[in-house]
């Protein structure tokens, strides 16, 4: 009976034994045919305590499709301190930085194996995005061991960034299908995820995971069961995203435990389902480009007709300035010129006609001068000879007018006869008395001869003098004009005359204006406008300075300013346009640069290295360690072992077993 | 004398996590089983042979995790490892050990730490020993109850007749 139970046992190990054996016989079999390798790395890089990188395995999945017996050889960029087929039976040969994998294959085999990386690859290891995570306790920042059994507000701030960036010129059709190049720092795209962080609510409280646009994505923290699960995810996507950016956690704790925490780096260009705003944008791109070319072209340049700058330039051209002959601004200068001439010889002509308070009555003839020193205008002039005319002259001619009309009544007529000579009898009577009484002889010749046609004369000549007619002189009779009469009645129309020439300038004085005695004209308005010509020319010129200054100290240099706004407008314009255009071609470049990305994420296929032709793929694990206690039940386990045995030594020992077996 | 031993296994479940001892039921299986022993059994025999029996499985999983292909596809080689550990369990009873002590520690060590490889093998190298020591205090609890209860009926017994 022993000996039978000792061979079925014997046979049970040999066919176990054959079982562990039977597998890695066949995979020495004959070769088969491989038609595909697909390489998945996961590469995990743990952290100690302390934060510092403690080590990095690789877990390889080789997934071969073929038949029959294969030989695959994985490549190891990085040297290894182990190698281990996790789930096969196949023998792994690393040899000169390759692994070598021979299995049977039916259709497909999965290989999965874990490599260690040497101490020494791990130190100086650089990953395409760098991991920098940061422990605070109450506002101090601490390493991760020191936070056992802590109480206070934890804070924890994982710092990620994509380092992959490097410039590429992309090559892309604009909208106008011309090919655009454009240098662009491209990244591989890298979405991080930080799954499952999980937080006991016994150690934690009030866990938060707050975001800050542009740097910062918020977390998403669900409280199910006791336990307070925190994740985020953090694409790393320029220039989508941000190529830096990093997650914060922040939580009240007490006697705090931390669970080991997973970091995933997967170079992912992700699909989103977000509406397409992309064309709407650019659609509203190319309005705004195009109406900025539409102000630019409106405001055009200095030499281009039809455009703002043009009209500018070609209106201050005509406006012009003071030197300038044929302008505008020469023009109103010399108008203003002109006026001012002109104001000031009618100024001049009003002063020469009536002087302004000029006093006739204490006017000095000498001197020309009234008391108050002025000097006559011609109307004053003219009223002065009025007045001499009238007051001296005319008298004086009156007067001459008596005279004679006296000498006439001494001579009396040639018929005065009869009257006894006297004072008072005329000169014909004494005469004619005298010839009467002389009779006939010389001396009554005498008289008739040459006495009396003397007489005759003289009172011919006198009555000529008086009234006009003719006089008598040596060379016979004449026409004499010069009678008193007739003097007077000349300054009778003198004076008339005067006084017209007086009362014209009268009128022209009036339309003229008064002037004060500075020379400025009195203000005189009739119905709201210049009553008078100086006044009215006054206000001419003053509006013609005006216009000159207004032109050329306002216009011109107000158009100058608008000309030079209307170029920075156009500038503007052209640097918005530029911009525009460039927006348009980043626009128009992201799918370009899409594709680069996509094309990047593809090519990041291996971490330690693919067989070749093999399809891979990669992806990076940070994991933090675990902050807590010690397996305190394992001391305590052995102490309670040892008593546990030491009581059962002494009383349970020395007893015979009312059952015994034997093998 | 129920109660007592009610009491004292309550204890060690309440204590069981200082103790590191997760699988607390095994002291349950223990005690069920020593009792037979009766009260004149070998006790303490009986414990160096369950504490054999646990490090020969605990040894047989080590040697599981380390040098042959994991879970879940794996079973061959689980059979083949746990045969051949059962069977150095067994063989160890021809040096005196109590066969009963050596299969009821393999089986508990299984029980307390095969779940722990079959769902995670790298859980071993931080989880494994400590889930064998609390395997294997949860069997010597069951053994010392055992052997308690066992005592205690025998003084009753004695009071009570003599016999």
């Amino acid at each position: 009976m022993k000996n039978r139970c000792r061979i079925h046992k014997l046979v049970a190990v040999i066919l176990g034994l054959l079982l562990v054996a039977a597998n890695p016989l066949a995979a020495f079999s004959a070769g088969g045919n491989l038609s595909g390798i697909k390489d998945n790395e996961l590469v995990l890089t743990t952290f100690d305590a302390n934060g510092n990188v403690s080590g990095i395995q690789v877990l390889n999945h080789l997934r071969i499709s073929g038949e029959g017996q294969v030989q695959v050889t994985d490549k190891s960029a990085y040297s290894l301190t182990s190698l281990r087929n996790l789930y096969g039976k196949e023998k792994l040969v690393v040899q000169d930085g390759q692994i070598a994998i021979n299995t049977q294959v039916e259709g497909l085999k999965d290989i999965y194996y874990l490599a260690t990386l040497d101490q020494s690859a791990v130190k100086d290891m650089k990953f395409p995005v760098n991991i920098d995570i940061q422990y605070f306790l109450d506002g101090q920042q601490v390493k991760p061991a020191e936070l056992l059994g802590k109480s206070g507000h934890l804070k924890i701030v994982v710092t990620v960034e994509n380092t992959t960036g490097t410039p590429k010129v992309l090559e892309f059709q604009n909208d106008q299908g011309e090919t655009v190049s454009k240098e662009a720092v491209i990244f591989t795209p890298y979405v991080v995820s930080l799954s499952g962080w999980k937080f006991d609510n016994r150690y934690f409280d009030n866990v938060t995971a707050p975001g800050v646009g542009g740097e910062s994505p918020e977390g998403v923290v669900t409280d199910v069961q006791g336990v307070t699960t925190v994740s985020w995810t953090i694409p790393l996507i320029p220039p989508s995203y941000p190529s830096k950016q990093y997650a914060v956690l922040e939580a009240d704790g007490r006697n705090i435990q931390l669970d080991s925490f997973d970091i995933a780096i997967i170079p992912v260009l992700p699909e989103s389902s977000q509406t397409d705003s992309l064309s709407g944008i650019k659609t509203a791109f190319e309005k705004l480009y195009s109406g900025f070319e539409s102000i630019e072209q409106g405001v055009g340049a200095e030499s281009k007709p039809d455009t703002l700058l043009y009209g500018f330039n070609t209106l201050l051209k005509g406006l012009g300035n003071e030197r300038a002959e044929g302008t505008v601004i020469n023009g109103l200068r010399q108008i203003s010129s002109g006026i001012d001439s002109l104001y000031s010889n009618l100024v001049k002509i009003r002063m020469g006609i009536a002087t302004p308070g000029f006093d006739p009555a204490t006017f000095n003839a000498a001197q020309g001068k009234d008391a108050g020193g002025r000097s006559p205008g011609a109307k004053d002039a003219i009223d002065l000879v009025r007045s001499s005319v009238d007051k001296q002259l005319i008298p004086a001619v009156d007067a001459q007018q008596q005279l004679v009309a006296g000498l006439n009544g001494v001579i009396g007529n040639p018929a005065d006869v009869g009257q006894t000579p006297s004072a008072t009898t005329s000169l014909y009577n004494d005469i004619n008395t005298l010839k009467s009484l002389a009779g006939s002889g010389p001396a009554a010749d005498l008289i008739s001869k040459a006495i009396i046609p003397k007489i005759n004369v003289l009172s011919g000549n006198l009555s000529a003098l008086e009234k006009g007619g003719q006089i008598t002189t040596s060379a016979g009779q004449v026409d004499f004009p010069a009678s008193l009469v007739a003097v007077k009645a000349g300054l009778g129309q003198v004076n008339d005359s005067l006084a017209r020439t007086s009362a014209g300038l009268d009128q022209v004085v009036q339309g003229l204006g008064d002037v004060k005695a500075d020379g400025t004209p009195v203000p005189v308005l009739l119905e709201g406008k210049p009553g008078t010509i100086l006044f009215a020319m006054a206000t001419i010129k003053d509006g013609s300075d005006a216009l000159y200054q207004g032109v050329s100290g306002q216009v011109v240099p107000g158009l100058k300013k608008m000309q030079s706004g209307v170029a920075q407008i156009g500038e503007g314009a052209s640097t918005a346009k530029v911009s525009l255009a460039a927006g348009l071609v980043d626009l128009s470049s992201a799918g370009a640069i899409k594709d680069s990305l996509k094309a990047n994420v593809e090519a990041v296929d291996t971490f330690l290295g693919k067989p070749d032709g093999a399809q891979g793929s990669v992806i990076y694990v940070f994991r933090t360690a675990p902050v807590k206690p010690a397996a305190g039940g394992l001391t305590n386990g052995l102490i309670a072992l040892v008593v546990l045995l030491g009581l059962l030594a002494a009383l349970g020992r020395g007893q015979s077993t009312p059952v015994k077996m034997e093998a | 004398m129920g109660l007592v031993a009610a009491v004292l296994f309550g204890v060690f479940i309440y204590f069981q996590g200082l103790l590191g001892a997760q699988a607390f039921f095994l002291a349950a299986i223990a005690l069920a089983f020593f009792v037979t022993l009766g009260p004149n059994g070998e006790f303490f025999k009986m414990g160096l042979s369950m504490l054999l029996g646990l490090v020969i499985g605990l040894a047989g999983i080590f040697v599981l995790a380390i040098a042959f292909p994991l879970p879940p596809y794996n079973t061959g080689y689980v059979a083949v490892v746990s045969a051949v550990s059962l069977f150095l369990a067994l063989l160890l009873s021809a040096v005196g050990l109590r066969l009963d002590g050596l299969l009821i520690g393999w089986g508990g060590l299984y029980a307390a730490v095969y779940p722990l490889y079959q769902n995670d093998p790298t859980v071993l190298a931080s989880a494994g020993v400590p889930a064998a020591v609390g395997a294997a205090v949860s069997l010597l609890v069951g053994l010392v109850l055992g052997l308690f209860i066992l005592k205690m009926a025998v003084a009753s017994a004695a009071r009570e007749g003599g016999s």
